[in-house]
């Protein structure tokens, strides 16, 4: 069951659940995505583990030229971001994730054009 | 550097092509890092099309590499997130959150037989519309001044059973994109080589 839900918060959770949380249940954004991180770490954790014990990560050459230097490049990423947050108004995310929202809107759009042509 | 004449069919040299996609993967994965620890996104969506596309990775690759890189953003941004801001603050949305975990699971579960009384036309339309509404919605507040009150009363009586119902409204949504997922890596790599 666990490996299903991990294949299904994976792709689009956050950007769901975050405004789920911020709209139905009244949560501030910042601790909605707290919330939304805190759900993903073990059901993406159960989603690697599946993938290892299929062998997915038997490339070394993968894990050494494009796991480890993008590891690396998020985990700077992600410091900035959490130091960020601390004094970004709130505002500003929601403006954020509203705009990635409608990005991942047209590219759905995109996709239903594409079909039709 | 080896100079390499673009002009000229050969193939760049193995070494080249791992320095490349070094660089390459070091430079798009701090600015979705970001996105990780300012806003809590995995950016499993926006490394995808790096992954798929510009490396050149199969979908059959590129979905494993980025599950593990989404779990390094995340542990990296609950670890700072933990010394910026209280998870305190996290504790009185756990029934929300453990219903709507709940919710999606179930469609997870019969989400085939209830996809089948949709055509995927009309959930494409449904998914789209909802997430420009949700977006939209975010932009709205976003340039309010003040903070709008949640759309339930703070009970569990309430809380519990919406949180389900949202549950699986994003299961749904979630079924659906994965499913786009896999068709828009195809697209992604078709055209980019159409491109190169």
């Amino acid at each position: 069951m666990f490996s299903y839900l991990s294949s299904l918060l994976g792709v689009a959770g956050g950007e769901i659940i975050i405004p789920t949380l911020v709209f139905a249940f009244g949560a501030d954004i910042k601790t909605a995505g707290t919330a939304s991180l805190l759900v993903s770490l073990p059901t993406v954790l159960v989603g690697v583990v599946k993938y290892a014990s299929r062998g997915a990560f038997t490339d070394r050459a993968a894990l050494s030229n494009t796991v480890a230097p993008m590891g690396i490049g998020s985990v700077i990423g992600a410091v900035v971001g959490g130091m960020l947050v601390g004094i970004v108004p709130a505002a500003i995310l929601k403006v954020t994730l509203g705009i990635i929202l409608n990005v991942s809107a047209f590219r759905v759009f995109h996709k239903a054009k594409s079909h039709d042509s | 550097m080896k100079k390499n004449n673009s002009e000229s069919a050969l193939e760049p040299t193995v070494n080249s092509l791992q320095a490349r996609r070094s660089r390459l993967s070091f430079i798009y994965a701090v600015p979705i890092g970001i996105l990780g620890g300012l806003i809590g996104l995995g950016g499993a969506e926006f490394r995808l099309p790096v992954l798929a596309g510009i490396l050149g990775y199969s979908a059959r690759q590129a979905v494993p590499l980025n599950l593990a890189v989404s779990l390094v953003t995340i542990a990296a941004s609950l670890a700072i997130r933990g010394s910026t801001l209280s998870f305190n603050l996290v504790i009185p949305l756990l029934p929300a959150v453990l219903s709507l975990i709940f919710g999606a699971v179930i469609t997870a579960f019969f989400g085939v037989a209830m996809a089948g009384r949709l055509s995927n036309d009309q959930l494409e339309r449904i998914i789209l519309v909802l997430l420009v509404l949700i977006g939209v919605a975010l932009l709205v507040e976003g340039f309010l001044p003040q903070q709008t009150p949640a759309l339930l009363p703070p009970t569990l009586g309430w809380r519990i059973p919406a949180g389900i119902l949202f549950g699986l409204a994003i299961g749904l949504v979630s079924n659906r994109t994965e499913l786009f997922t896999h068709e828009v890596l195809v697209w992604i790599r078709v055209s980019w080589l159409n491109f190169v």
